[in-house]
């Protein structure tokens, strides 16, 4: 073959001209994730966090658009990371105290929120976003949760909402085994030899923000979590979350992509999501009666 | 979009994630076309695809221009990541019956699409041939044949690229085809 041959053969070779449109949305997302992250002021207590979040913030980034099935995990941590930076950096710099600690100390000393709790003993579950010196902290007292908003330079307390304690009747809960199982994912993970461990409840609440308008839409819902459990190759666990109004499964979450679990006992759960721009529909982390379970710690 | 408006638009993403998702819109095909065509792997190119807008992202800062697009300077990073991702994987030996039989499963929503981009793949007969021959010869002349006939670049901006002369470009693009020639034979 002449040299001109192989460069016509190269020149007018048919190329492949693939679009790969799912990773490519991954990506932007991970992409737009990452730059905010990167482009928060630097102050003092950034040192702190970024102590904390050394290492992680790259695998998590890759893991959100790498091809093994993590990217869900990763969004979780990259929103999560992103809420940690917003815990860290939004401090007051005359307090000398970590904004969490400000807003757990609020909270705590606050007689408005133990009244509202039942007079007892308050224990702040999360902090869980502080921004522009005002925090939203979750707390829970004898009656129930309370998510509390604070505001960190006048050190009050500004609003409070009490949210009972979530519960499942039995017939909610066999409501929501039964639309568990009548999920294909579901049986399909049954049918491997996985098999019902429990069923409870969980309060759902958290922020959507559209990150073309800047707009943020609230919401919160009480789900029933079905619990599937595995030991066939170490333990393995996996959360149903089932509507029960809309009778339909709205999402899977297997663990393992977080950690190795055993099935949770808790009679109940709290999430908080923080979404962008929508499609992400997972927990930023996920509260136990044991305390954090995964995500931000 | 000319050269002066891609500047601006580089100016202004230095500051706004939403600007460098402008950029990234736009040259995200390029960017994966080009690792695919350098490494005839769906899976190898998302990856690669991935560290390459992220090295983007994160060192935009210090990106000047050089007199040519923000296109070179990707494909910049993009060619190291390659390079990187051989030596990693100690260059294992690219051949038809791999890129056959890589189809990688990844989450629900992306394995018909990927399933698809892996059949469409192989239907370019033609270009896993001639890949197949190209992954023997050095890298340092799969990245000059590879950026001159698949990505259709000027001696001149493949220097820029690749960080040589255009007298090294030239000489190596000579003997590569002519190493080539001879596989091919």
């Amino acid at each position: 073959m002449k040299e001109e041959e192989l460069i016509k053969k190269l020149e007018n070779a048919e190329l492949p001209e693939i679009e790969l449109q799912s990773h490519q949305r991954r990506l932007r997302m991970a992409l737009l994730a990452a730059g905010y992250l990167q482009r928060r002021p630097r102050v003092t207590i950034l040192d702190l966090a970024k102590s904390k979040m050394k290492g992680g913030i790259d695998i998590i980034m890759r893991g959100l658009v790498s091809r093994q099935p993590v990217w869900k995990t990763a969004v979780i941590g990259v929103l999560a990371l992103a809420l940690i930076t917003g815990l860290t950096i939004a401090l007051p710099s005359l307090t000398g105290q970590s904004a969490e600690a400000l807003a757990t100390d609020i909270v705590q000393n606050s007689p408005e929120v133990r009244t509202a709790l039942g007079g007892g003993e308050v224990t702040v579950v999360k902090v869980i976003k502080v921004v522009d010196d005002k925090g939203t902290v979750i707390c829970r007292g004898e009656i129930g949760l309370l998510t509390a908003e604070v505001d960190l330079k006048t050190k009050e307390v500004t609003e409070w909402e009490v949210v009972p304690m979530p519960q499942l009747t039995e017939e909610e809960k066999e409501a929501a085994i039964n639309i568990a199982r009548a999920d294909p994912r579901v049986q399909e993970i049954l049918d491997q030899g996985a098999f019902i461990h429990n069923v409870h409840p969980m309060y759902s609440f958290g922020a959507k923000v559209n990150l073309e308008t800047g707009e943020t839409e609230e919401f919160s819902e009480t789900l029933a979590v079905v619990v599937l459990a595995s030991d066939l190759n170490g333990w393995e666990s996996w959360f149903v979350h089932v509507d029960l109004a809309g009778k339909k499964v709205i999402r899977i979450i297997n663990p393992k992509e977080f950690e190795e679990l055993s099935p949770s006992d808790d009679e109940y759960e709290i999430e908080y999501f923080h979404i962008l721009e929508g499609p992400v529909e997972e927990p930023v982390f996920r509260i136990g009666k044991g305390g954090i379970e995964k995500g931000t710690q | 979009m000319d050269l002066e408006q891609e500047k601006e638009l580089v100016e202004k993403a230095k500051n706004d994630t939403q600007v460098f998702g402008e950029l990234y819109d736009q040259y995200y095909p390029k960017i994966f076309g080009y690792v695919l065509r350098r490494t005839a792997s769906i899976d190898v190119a998302q990856d690669v695809t991935s560290e390459v807008f992220f090295k983007a992202l994160k060192n935009l800062g210090q990106f000047c221009y050089r007199g040519f697009p923000f296109s070179s300077w990707l494909y910049r990073i993009a060619t190291n990541e390659i390079a990187n991702y051989f030596r990693k994987n100690k260059r294992e030996k690219f051949c038809l019956e791999e890129a056959f039989n890589s189809v990688s499963i990844s989450n629900p929503s992306a394995e018909t699409e990927l399933l698809e981009a892996e059949a469409e793949l192989k239907r370019h007969e033609d270009f896993l041939i001639l890949h197949e021959n190209l992954s023997k010869l050095s890298v340092k002349y799969q990245e000059v044949i590879t950026l001159r006939f698949f990505e259709n670049k000027q001696v001149k901006e493949i220097g820029e690229i690749l960080g040589k002369r255009e007298g090294t470009i030239k000489s190596l693009l000579h003997r590569g085809l002519e190493k080539l020639r001879k596989l091919m034979e």
